[in-house]
């Protein structure tokens, strides 16, 4: 007996040291792809930065009519300059004579093929219907080049990366018909995948353009325009979202009039971060016409996102001064396009702060205010290589690691997000533990109470939530059950995890219950033992020896499983580090640190879970 | 009188083991029960401590009608139960399964129980195991402990439901050595049991459960020696039946041969035996009683061999009118038939019209 114990000290000492050995082969594992090698750096040193920002310098025309009519209608404060044939005009860009030229989309192929220090600027510019293109020296463009045009996106094989809840799908499938279209939740999600090369081209807007290329060096974006979105808010197909609707509509034509909007606008796309806050107080409205619940993207900047762990932005600004107006109190909530079009189409969401595109297909179940924002879909993808200077990783790694650091975590206070997010998702799992474990046992005494309509209905009960996937289960419960109900969906998700939860439970419970050999139990009442007494005294003691080590698996998969919170709009952990991502564009870290959290969490609630056990459970000794 | 049964019946879903039982059980007796597998008798002592609720019928226990509706775990408190598969509590070490009773229900306190314990385990030589978990106990060291664990509550009756059946031979004396220390200390016990010999020698009263009744009670002597009734008798001798039955116009002689012979090689029993039942079945039957017969007429033949005693019973039954064949047929073949036998009977029921011959071999 006693070598055996020395034995499996040993043994345990041999574990643990292997044990750790894989855990910092994993972790290099992780590490050295980013480490080795070579990766890219985009060499920023152009002045120009896009279409934007040309205004004030030199044009250059061909054909004075129609270019003409552009630069002056986009450009007022430029100088044209006519040229006579495209050499001429290539002269004047390489001598920077002119710094840019305005043509047709034929010319400037013409022109870039014919000229390999030329670049045609992505986005078309568009008067009376024409569009334009702008060509300039490639090496004065600040960001990623690409020659593609979507010639090469149409030939077969292209994967594209699309924003689900826009009309992506409709045009881009139409028009590149011989391609694969992965669908992705927000802009940021896009771009990482193409960054990663996950997909071959992802489609953006023309307007959030700069905002991506100087987060992403590796991204260029092509030079056309796929089609132009018109975007809107969104209220429910029902009479309060009728109401809202025609008053939002009211003060948006009046906040258009009144140049309101453009200060908003001038405000928000400034380069000025210390403008980026919402003074939520001035915005308390005077009369108290109720509350109404607006859901928004978060993710989004600069029109919804977080700002030092602040729902900001342009749009959620316009919310509150529409509520102002109208003496309502918003409530917010952060969800995904696919969420806020569900949420809004039920009815749980009495307006959706956020731009969607209007199709027919939405109009049937939702209303769309006027339009706010026309915008054209580009598509981007991987920059060439030869624009940008290949640095070591390791080198590139270092460098960048702090910096990445600092930018997910402490830039904004961002950790006090990531903080939020844990609380969240600690007080959903212990609750949901709580609560199912409770349940779990009263389903168990249910399925085990002999009475046929109790046990039918607990198998039943027992298979329908063991059958259903939980995020499934959670959409549910949120869309369908407490539909309008204004319960918050933190709560929502307690009850949709404690459903999960006991279902499993009772079934861990009931198996190892009926482990225990039933004369025991006899044997206990036979001495006068009452049912109660002989079931905690005899059976459970025994029972519990079971059902500890399988229960403990099921919290720490509970835990696991607590991250789809984010389905229906709460601001968990995993939550929390995905709007993270979407601010900083960074995947690795906010990844990462959320994947270690959620595992010193299991550890440490699995570490509790086995301590309160040896103190107050059964000894564990062998049974026959 | 400690225990008073008036009438007891108890019946499952769509069996009824127990029908009719009365009885009387005084302070201080020890009574066996035995009888068939299925016959009731595990029911019937599960009744006695409200392990199974009767269907209908009286318990009066102490002067105290415990089939209306009492405190059940007060009662079981002094009523113990020990059963056959010694259902030890297997989380808990042995001088915690004997303690758990007294401490938690009787509120003794720890120390006091624990000394009991002691005590009660070096009665059974089992002090060294105090602090074994069961299943480090042979079996009858663990039924030792499940005795102790009811004697520990102080019963006043203690009802045993066949305690040695799952024990190998071996072990069984053990435990039976400890039941009859309990006789002298003058526990009053309600033992179920197949162990014939231990029934015998530790029973004052016997009863002989069948048929859903109590079928027959006795002293051990009445019971084990000379019972009374058939049924009892069979059961008691262990004996072993073979059932034959015919009309008379398709009996089959070698057939029944067969039969015979399958039945001798099954129980062992030896040549000459079966050569009387041969004779039987030639002489009496074939030639003297088959003749007399209508072709109609029904016959059933047992033959009943006791290992034990040594003996085999046969009897010839059938319906009409009173014919007795052994009177029938020639000289020869009724010499033959004297020879083979030790008695042989006839008898008739003018009731039922039924013919009985009874033979002993
Ligand atoms: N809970 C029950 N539900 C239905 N029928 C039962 C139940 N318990 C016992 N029986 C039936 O009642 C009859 C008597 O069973 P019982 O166990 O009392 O017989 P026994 O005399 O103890 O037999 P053995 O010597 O084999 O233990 C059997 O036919 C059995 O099938
Ligand atoms: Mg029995």
């Amino acid at each position: 007996m006693k070598s055996c114990g020395l034995g499996s000290m040993e043994k345990r000492k041999r574990l643990l040291i292997a044990e750790i050995i894989i855990c910092i082969a994993i972790f290099l594992a992780i590490l050295l792809p980013n480490v080795c090698g070579t990766t890219t750096q985009n060499d920023i040193s152009g002045d120009i930065e896009g279409v934007f920002t040309l205004d004030g310098m030199t044009a250059a025309v061909i054909n004075s009519d129609v270019a003409d009519k552009t630069v002056h209608n986009k450009y007022p404060q430029s100088k044209v300059v006519e040229y006579t044939d495209v050499d001429e005009v290539a002269n004047a860009l390489d001598k920077e004579n002119a710094d840019f030229f305005v043509c047709s989309f034929e010319e400037a192929i013409l022109l870039r093929d014919k000229y390999e220090e030329l670049y045609i600027l992505p986005g078309a510019l568009i008067v009376d219907g024409v569009e334009n293109f702008v060509v300039i020296k490639k090496e004065r463009y600040k960001y990623g080049t690409t020659n593609k045009t979507f010639k090469d996106v149409e030939n077969a094989g292209a994967t594209i990366a699309c924003m689900s809840g826009t009309d992506d799908q409709i045009h881009l499938e139409e028009r590149f018909h011989d391609c694969q279209f992965k669908y992705y939740p927000a802009l940021p999600d896009i771009l990482q995948a193409v960054s990663i090369g996950a997909v071959d081209y992802g489609s953006a807007f023309d307007n959030t353009r700069e905002e991506q290329l100087a987060q992403f060096e590796d991204i260029a974006a092509l030079p056309e325009n796929c089609y132009v979105n018109k975007f809107s808010f969104m209220f429910p197909r029902n009479d309060k979202g009728n109401k809202l609707c025609k008053e939002f509509n009211d003060f948006y034509k009046k906040c258009r009039e009144s140049g309101v909007y453009d200060e908003m606008l001038a405000k928000w796309q400034s380069q000025d971060e210390s403008k980026y806050v919402i003074d939520v107080d001035s915005y308390k409205p005077d009369v108290d016409n109720g509350q109404i619940s607006v859901v928004t993207l978060g993710k989004w900047t600069p029109m919804s996102f977080i700002y030092n762990n602040e729902l900001s932005g342009m749009y959620v600004e316009l919310t509150y001064m529409f509520c102002k107006e109208y003496g309502y109190t918003p409530q917010f909530s952060i969800a995904d396009i696919d969420g806020e079009l569900a949420g809004v189409a039920t009815g749980e969401y009495d307006m959706v702060a956020d731009i969607a595109s209007e199709n027919e297909e939405r109009k049937k179940n939702v209303i769309f205010s006027d339009t706010i924002l026309e915008e054209a879909t580009i598509l981007v993808t991987k920059a060439d290589t030869d624009a940008i200077k290949e640095v070591p990783k390791a080198q590139a790694f270092v460098q960048s690691i702090k910096e990445s650091f600092v930018n997910c975590f402490i830039t904004q206070k961002r950790y006090q997000m990531l903080f939020d997010g844990l609380n969240v998702t600690i007080t959903i799992s212990l609750l949901s533990i709580l609560l199912g474990t409770v349940l779990g046992g009263i389903i168990c005494a249910l399925r085990m109470s002999g009475n046929t309509f109790c046990e039918a209905f607990s198998i039943i009960y027992i298979k329908l939530v063991q059958g259903m996937p939980i995020v499934v289960l959670l959409l549910l419960l949120f869309y369908v059950v407490f539909a309008g109900t204004g319960i918050d969906s933190r709560w929502i998700c307690v009850v949709g995890f404690s459903l999960d939860f006991s279902a499993y439970c009772s079934e861990i419970f009931r198996t190892n219950i009926e482990s225990v050999p039933r004369g025991q139990r006899i044997a206990a009442r036979a001495l006068g033992f009452s049912e109660v007494g002989a079931f905690t005294r005899v059976v459970l003691p025994q029972a519990l020896i079971g059902i500890l080590p399988v229960y403990c698996g099921q919290v720490v998969s509970l835990i696991k499983l607590t991250s789809v919170a984010g389905y229906i709009a709460v601001v968990d952990l995993t939550k929390s580090s995905d709007l993270i991502r979407s601010a900083t564009y960074e995947a690795l870290f906010p990844l990462l640190v959320t994947a270690l959290v959620y595992f010193i969490l299991a550890s440490v609630i699995n570490l509790l879970l086995r301590i309160v056990g040896k103190h107050y459970g059964p000894r564990l000794k062998p049974s026959r | 009188m400690l225990i008073k049964v008036e009438h007891l019946s108890k019946s499952y879903n769509n069996v009824t083991p127990i029908k009719d039982i009365s009885c009387e059980i005084n302070k201080g007796e020890v009574i066996s029960i035995i009888g068939p597998s299925g016959t009731g008798k595990s029911t019937f002592i599960r009744c006695l401590n409200l392990l199974e609720k009767p269907t209908s019928g009286k318990i009066i226990f102490d002067g105290m009608d415990i089939t209306a509706g009492v405190d059940v775990n007060k009662l079981r408190k002094r009523v113990g139960m020990v059963f056959q598969s010694f259902d030890l509590f297997s989380d808990k070490t042995i001088i915690e399964n004997i303690m758990l009773g007294p401490c938690k229900l009787l509120k003794v306190p720890k120390k006091q129980a624990y000394d009991r314990a002691m005590e009660l385990l070096r009665m059974v030589y089992l002090e060294d195991k105090a602090t074994a978990y069961p299943f480090e106990l042979s079996g009858g060291q663990q039924q030792r402990v499940a005795i102790v664990r009811v004697i520990a509550m102080n019963p006043e009756v203690i009802l045993f439901d066949e305690p040695t059946s799952a024990l190998d031979p071996t072990m069984v004396d053990e435990v039976l050595a400890v039941i009859k220390q309990l006789k002298k200390q003058k526990m009053t016990m309600i033992i179920v049991t197949h162990e014939m010999a231990f029934a015998k020698e530790i029973s004052d009263r016997v009863f002989y459960l069948d048929e859903g009744v109590i079928y027959e009670e006795g002293t051990s002597e009445q019971i084990f020696d000379n019972p009374t009734k058939d049924k009892t008798r069979h059961f008691i001798r262990k004996m072993k039946d073979l059932n034959i039955s015919f009309a008379v116009k398709s009996f089959d002689f070698y057939k029944i041969n067969s039969q015979i012979a399958d039945y001798a090689c099954r129980y062992n029993i030896s040549h000459n035996r079966v050569i009387q039942m041969y004779t039987v079945v030639e002489e009496l039957v074939a030639l003297k009683l088959l003749p007399a017969l209508s072709a109609q007429t029904e016959v059933e033949l047992i033959f009943s061999y006791s290992e034990k005693y040594e003996i085999i019973e046969g009897t010839i039954s059938y319906k009409g009118e009173c014919i007795n064949p052994i009177e029938l047929g020639d000289e020869l073949s009724g010499q033959i038939l004297k020879n083979a036998v030790k008695k042989i009977e006839h008898s008739y029921d003018t009731e039922s019209k039924i013919n009985t011959v009874s033979i002993e071999m």
